[in-house]
């Protein structure tokens, strides 16, 4: 009796260890985890031309970073900028510039030619030893050869499809190269991919920047619609990289560069402005400059058709400061003084009007509708669009613009 | 006095959890399956074309109401071969037990593949479509009080969230892109109403489940329209955001429109970002809410016409089949597409053909059995 009981005791232990064996295969975690170490984050994408070695080590350089291709030819150049997290990589700024506590870089690129994105990047796993990882990746640099001659459809499907990549991310152009640019040490050793993405967030201050509506997601919006677009610029020189002004792109393709005061102008017409300034010169002593701080503005782009004439009437309405008077001689002029304020107040207005003018006609000559003046015309006379819209890139360089525009100085700062 | 529980009123339900379990069909998987066909054939007015389909879908199921009251007592499986006899009334009753096979085999292909999509993308949508019978069966097996009060907890607790999440799109909403406003063709919005139906269906099982309803004083055709109110407005925000963020032009040529516009948000300030995991975590519990009705229907249809008085066998038996047709096709993304045009056909003409012919007839006879008693 004793010898049963104990036996089945011994049965229920067994069973029971069993048990606990068939769990732990449930509670062994994540099949496909992968820790951060091992992942390499990718933080800005390069495309430039694949162009000609021009010396025996680039020759050298671009035999073995490629790859032989079953279609297609060496079109484009794709590089990106990795962040190095490993413990050797990560640790301080000791090494100075890019580099970490052991001296090894905190960011580096690697570069692969091909045609197709993803090839590019599927081949580059042959040049890293860790599985690359687009989820934060902030930066995508664009040659604008690529952009004039092939222009942004065929490089950035890639982009869109892969559903590691954010709506995000930056979309920046530059005149050089774009290798140069994710390469660009920044003195405080910021990746220039992350560098790129936190100055884009102050286009709400700087009039220069064309920061809203330019990242990704909208970039494949403005495909998808067929509209024109701009997107913001990224230059070295020397030491120092900047990104200011933008480009115009017509469908797909480049087709004009925009200058600080068009980028600002642009940003006037279609309110995506957040702050800005406006100089004016003095009346009276024209070599002093009058600054105006924008705080707040009401913009209406407003389509009106008139038989076969569409016009636009844009109305705006802006409330600021004085940002910056140079001081006039002798007694120059006073923040207190009312009648010179409203003086200013036209003047600043009159200088709106002007660039506003100016940045219209810009886009004009481009034939480049960037200042969605479609989209106006499309949602205030939806009959005149669907009229006009198979042809409105001839439309749109003879529509004329009526600025209103009336500023409101509503303080002087801490002076009179 | 002993004070046992009443496990018979368990099985009961009142007017307002009857509309609950209408709109916990309802909202599913289409909020991120749909949206892109939506966005084809209406444009701009999705948000339109997904109010029109909440009134319209909402007169289907007005009628189903009707046509159940007029047999108070019995449901679906019993009445409908009195009143088409016995040959055509297998057929409608074979048409509804197929409309509710193929809402879940549909719907667990969808929900594998998107969550492949967006959150396990190395695991096969198979065992992630297993997974989810597994969890569907656990609960359709216990009695259908249980089920009851589980999809009423879970609805009420995820519905908003998800919807909280999915409103931040606001941030990123473009005005410009729903303008104008109003159509210039409203028959280009009228002719997408079908598109719509997906976002609603699920109803028919006011049919099965109206004789478990409370005869209180509340009125069920009210309490039915306050449930497609409570969907219209959830799609009609949807629809609002989809295009407002994403513009029509661009939905699209998205294969799921309503994750991007949860990748657009960046919420300002704060480190909460890739909204998109957070909108499939709400999402994930809506459609098992979706899934079990869809999966308890056929089951007590087959215990009716069996005469069964448990389901769970028939649980048991269906599911394999189900998890086979939804997820072991090779080509499955065709076979989802042509299985969701042969649902919809068949959904439509089950509501706006067979329930009102049926409704008619109910009442002819009803009239003569009246007139035969005076």
């Amino acid at each position: 009796m004793l010898r049963r009981s104990k036996n089945k005791l011994f049965r229920t232990k067994v069973c029971l260890v069993f048990v606990l064996l068939g769990l732990c295969l449930l509670v062994s975690g994540c099949w496909d985890r992968r820790e951060l170490q091992e992942r390499n984050f990718v933080l800005a994408v390069g495309l430039d031309y694949a162009n000609e070695p021009t010396d025996n080590k680039e020759q050298a350089e671009q035999r073995v970073e490629t790859f032989s291709q079953p279609h297609g030819r060496k079109v484009y150049r794709l590089s990106l900028q990795i962040l190095n997290i490993s413990p050797t990589g990560s640790g301080g700024s000791g090494g100075g510039g890019d580099s970490g506590q052991k001296g090894t870089p905190r960011h580096y690129v690697i570069s692969n030619t091909g045609q197709t994105m993803f090839e590019m990047v599927r081949d580059l796993s042959g040049q890293v030893g860790r599985s690359l990882w687009f989820e934060h990746i902030q930066t995508i640099v664009i040659n604008e050869e690529i952009l004039k001659q092939d222009g942004i459809k065929p490089i950035i499907d890639f982009f869109s499809r892969d559903s590691e990549m954010r709506a995000r991310i930056r979309v920046v152009t530059t005149p050089g190269e774009a290798k140069k640019i994710l390469e660009y040490k920044a003195p405080n050793g910021e990746p220039s991919g992350l560098l790129i993405n936190y100055l884009l967030r102050n286009h709400v201050k700087n009039a220069h920047l064309m920061g809203a509506r330019t990242d990704l997601g909208y970039v494949l919006q403005y495909l998808s619609k067929n509209a024109d677009f701009v997107l913001p610029r990224a230059e070295i020189g020397g030491e120092v990289l900047k990104v200011s002004g933008g480009i115009m792109v017509k469908k797909d393709k480049m087709v004009g560069v925009m200058d600080e005061y068009t980028t600002q102008g642009i940003k006037m017409i279609r309110a995506t402005e957040k702050s800005m300034l406006i100089t004016v010169p003095c009346p009276v002593h024209p070599d002093n400059i009058f600054t105006f701080e924008l705080f707040q503005h009401d913009t209406k782009l407003t389509p009106h058709v008139e038989g076969d004439q569409i016009y636009f009437t844009l109305d705006i309405y802006m409330i600021g400061n004085i940002g910056e008077l140079q001081r006039c001689p002798g007694e120059g002029h006073k923040g207190t003084d009312l009648e010179f304020l409203r003086m200013l107040e036209v003047a600043f207005a009159a200088e709106v009007e002007r660039n506003v003018l100016y940045s219209w006609k810009m886009a004009q000559q481009s034939k480049a509708d960037v200042v969605a003046a479609g989209q106006a015309l499309k949602a205030n006379e939806p009959k005149t669009w669907e009229k006009v819209k198979d042809h409105w890139d001839d439309v749109f360089p003879t529509t004329r613009l009526i600025p209103s525009v009336n500023i409101t100085i509503r303080g002087t700062g801490e002076r009179t | 006095m002993i004070t046992v529980a009443n496990l018979e009123a368990k099985s009961k339900m009142s007017p307002w959890q009857l509309a609950l379990l209408v709109a916990a069909i309802g909202i599913g998987t289409e909020i991120i399956g749909g949206g892109r066909a939506l966005a084809q054939s209406a444009g701009e007015y999705e948000w339109l074309a997904f109010l029109l389909g909440a009134i319209c879908f909402c007169g289907a199921a007005l009628m189903m109401v009707r046509l159940a009251q007029v047999y108070p007592d019995q449901d679906f499986v019993e009445y409908i071969p009195k009143l088409w006899g016995k040959v055509l009334g297998s057929l409608i009753i074979a048409m509804l037990f197929f409309l509710f096979v193929g809402y879940f085999t549909l719907t667990l292909g969808v929900f594998s593949r998107v969550i492949t999509i967006f959150m396990f993308d190395r695991t096969p949508p198979e065992i992630i479509g297993i997974a989810m019978a597994i969890a569907c069966v656990y609960l359709a097996l216990q009695d259908f009080g249980t089920i009851l009060r589980t999809i009423q907890l879970i609805f009420l607790v995820t519905v908003p969230v998800f919807f909280l999440i999915f409103s931040t799109g606001v941030f990123s909403l473009q005005f410009d892109n729903l303008q104008p406003l109003w159509p210039q063709d409203i028959m280009k919005v009228m002719k997408a109403l079908p598109d719509t139906w997906g976002a609603y269906a699920g109803y028919e099982i006011i049919l099965l489940l109206f004789p478990l309803v409370y005869r209180c004083n509340t009125n069920p055709n009210i309490t039915i329209a306050s449930s497609f109110g409570c969907m219209g407005f959830i799609y009609i925000v949807f629809g609002l955001l989809t295009i407002g963020v994403l513009s029509a032009e661009n939905a699209q040529n998205l294969a799921y429109p309503a994750m991007e516009v949860a990748r657009f948000v960046e919420l300002p300030g704060t480190f909460l970002e890739r909204l998109e995991t957070y909108v499939l975590g709400g999402w994930i519990p809506n459609v098992f809410t979706s899934l079990i009705l869809y999966l308890y229907a056929p089951v007590y249809m087959l215990k009716r016409l069996s005469g069964h008085a448990d389901h769970r066998p028939w649980v048991l038996l269906l599911i394999p089949w189900l998890v086979f047709f939804s997820t072991f096709f090779t080509d499955m993304n065709n076979v989802l597409q042509d299985m969701s045009k042969i649902i919809k056909v068949t959904g439509l003409v089950f509501s706006f053909i067979i329930i009102p012919a049926s409704l008619v007839l109910a009442w002819f006879k009803k009239r003569g059995k009246d007139h035969a008693a005076t």
